[in-house]
């Protein structure tokens, strides 16, 4: 009897640490970023903000944000080059823009959607907020993104595109 | 003096500054969640700086984001305050390590052979002198942080060449070779309609500008139009009859108009002029002898 409950304590205790991994990783990783984000509005007035400094900024020659990385160790980050290809974007370079940064167009499109969903009237932000939030948890978009974005990297930095 | 203080100072703070972006960014990790740790390291730090900003009150983090930012806007003022210095440094410093700086761009040819080299360009022809007495200090400025972009012959952010370019064009648009250095930011980005519109308008100036028939010759070949780019590398070759990249330049024109013949002989006078590249690939390849 005593052995029993040892055997069944031990299996559970085990499936047990397994399944809270299993669900840390995924919590992490399907957390939603982009939904909390709508949520509050001072945030998303700052986040566009600073967007806009940072394009304007890009598109007039001036250097603002320093990659860490980069500055220190002369390494590329995933990031780097990004503002300056949504700056192309902008202008119309599509083919510059791209070999400068091939996700310069979901970046814009992220950044448009969250600057309306900025401005939306209260009622409409939390609902966007709530069904945004919802979406990531489902689908892993930003999750996807970030993954995506850390193999282009990798295959940049080997010079295989 | 003051540069060499900065010499030193610039790279401290910046690495003072990337292991407080590691703390913080540990933190994000830990606090924040996977995510948000990616979305800090996939923007440069600057979601993790902003982030910090948000987080600071509630992880008692104030004073390291205070030092960050600090971190973070001394090198832009410093910059902003000692900018001519400082970059005239870092010109001198490329310009010891490349010597003249030449084009070597990426050939993505649509020939059936294509040649293994690169193709070489011209030398960016800073407007030294010539450039400081008619710009009164002000365009001398963006030249220098536009060519404290170049390295290993093409510019390292042509976008933000480009920008600084305009500026010197802006400050003062008489100076042809800012026209030809900013005709090759167009061409690092790929744009070479706008960079033969640049080179041209360098040689209305200067007609007897050599490196930027040279460059015009590059544009058109990407463009694939072959004759107009012949015709520029003659008329380069006609101003500077020991331009060995022209006649390297030259030789890649004859080899996709197939006249091989042609094409070997600029191949070995770019060789015996110092470029043996074109000459090397011709001669491995079996095309010339």
């Amino acid at each position: 009897m005593a052995t029993s409950t040892s055997l069944t304590g031990k299996t559970r205790l085990s499936m047990t640490a397994d399944s809270v991994n299993k669900m840390r990783i995924k919590d992490g990783l399907f957390a939603p970023v982009l939904g909390p984000l709508l949520q509050s509005r001072w945030i998303m007035i700052l986040l566009a903000t600073v967007t806009f400094v940072q394009i304007a900024l890009t598109a007039t020659g001036i250097t603002t944000w320093q990659c860490p990385l980069r500055s220190t160790l002369g390494v590329v980050c995933p990031g780097c080059g990004l503002t300056r290809a949504v700056v192309l974007l902008i202008q119309g370079h599509w083919q510059a823009s791209f070999d400068l940064h091939a996700f310069a167009p979901i970046i814009l499109g992220i950044g448009t959607f969250l600057a309306i969903g900025g401005i939306l009237p209260a009622r409409l932000q939390q609902m966007a907020a709530y069904h945004v939030a919802n979406f990531e948890r489902h689908t892993g978009f930003v999750a996807l993104i970030g993954l995506s974005f850390i193999a282009y990297w990798i295959l940049r930095i080997l010079n295989l595109i | 003096m003051l540069e060499m203080s900065l010499g030193i100072l610039l790279p401290v703070l910046s690495l003072i500054g990337f292991i407080v972006f590691i703390i913080v960014l540990i933190k994000q990790f830990k606090h924040g969640g996977a995510l948000q740790g990616i979305l800090g390291i996939i923007t440069c730090g600057l979601w993790t700086f902003i982030w910090g900003w948000i987080k600071h009150r509630s992880l008692a983090m104030t004073k390291l984001m205070i030092i960050w930012t600090i971190l973070q806007l001394t090198p832009i003022v410093l910059v902003g305050v000692f900018g001519a210095a400082m970059i005239g440094q870092m010109y001198k410093f490329v310009s010891e390590f490349t010597g003249d700086p030449s084009l070597l761009l990426q050939q993505d040819q649509k020939g059936a052979v294509k040649p293994g080299f690169k193709k070489k360009g011209a030398p960016i022809n800073l407007p030294k002198q010539r450039a400081k007495n008619a710009a009164a200090g002000q365009n001398v400025d963006w030249n220098t942080r536009a060519m404290a972009l170049w390295e290993d012959g093409k510019y390292t952010d042509p976008n933000q060449a480009k920008g600084y370019w305009d500026r010197a064009i802006a400050a003062n648009p008489k100076v042809a070779e800012a026209y030809n250095n900013r005709g090759l930011a167009f061409y690092n980005l790929k744009l070479y309609q706008e960079a033969i519109q640049d080179f041209s308008q360098a040689i209305r100036m200067e007609p007897k500008y050599a490196e930027a028939y040279n460059n015009r010759g590059n544009a058109y070949y990407e463009l694939d139009q072959y004759e107009k780019a012949r015709l520029d590398f003659v008329q380069s070759l006609e101003l500077k009859p020991k331009y060995s990249k022209a006649h390297m330049n030259r030789g890649l024109v004859y080899f996709q108009m197939q006249k091989i013949d042609q094409a070997c002989d600029d191949f070995k006078k770019a060789c015996d002029l110092g470029e043996c590249d074109g000459l090397q690939w011709s001669m491995q390849n079996g095309f010339c002898k």
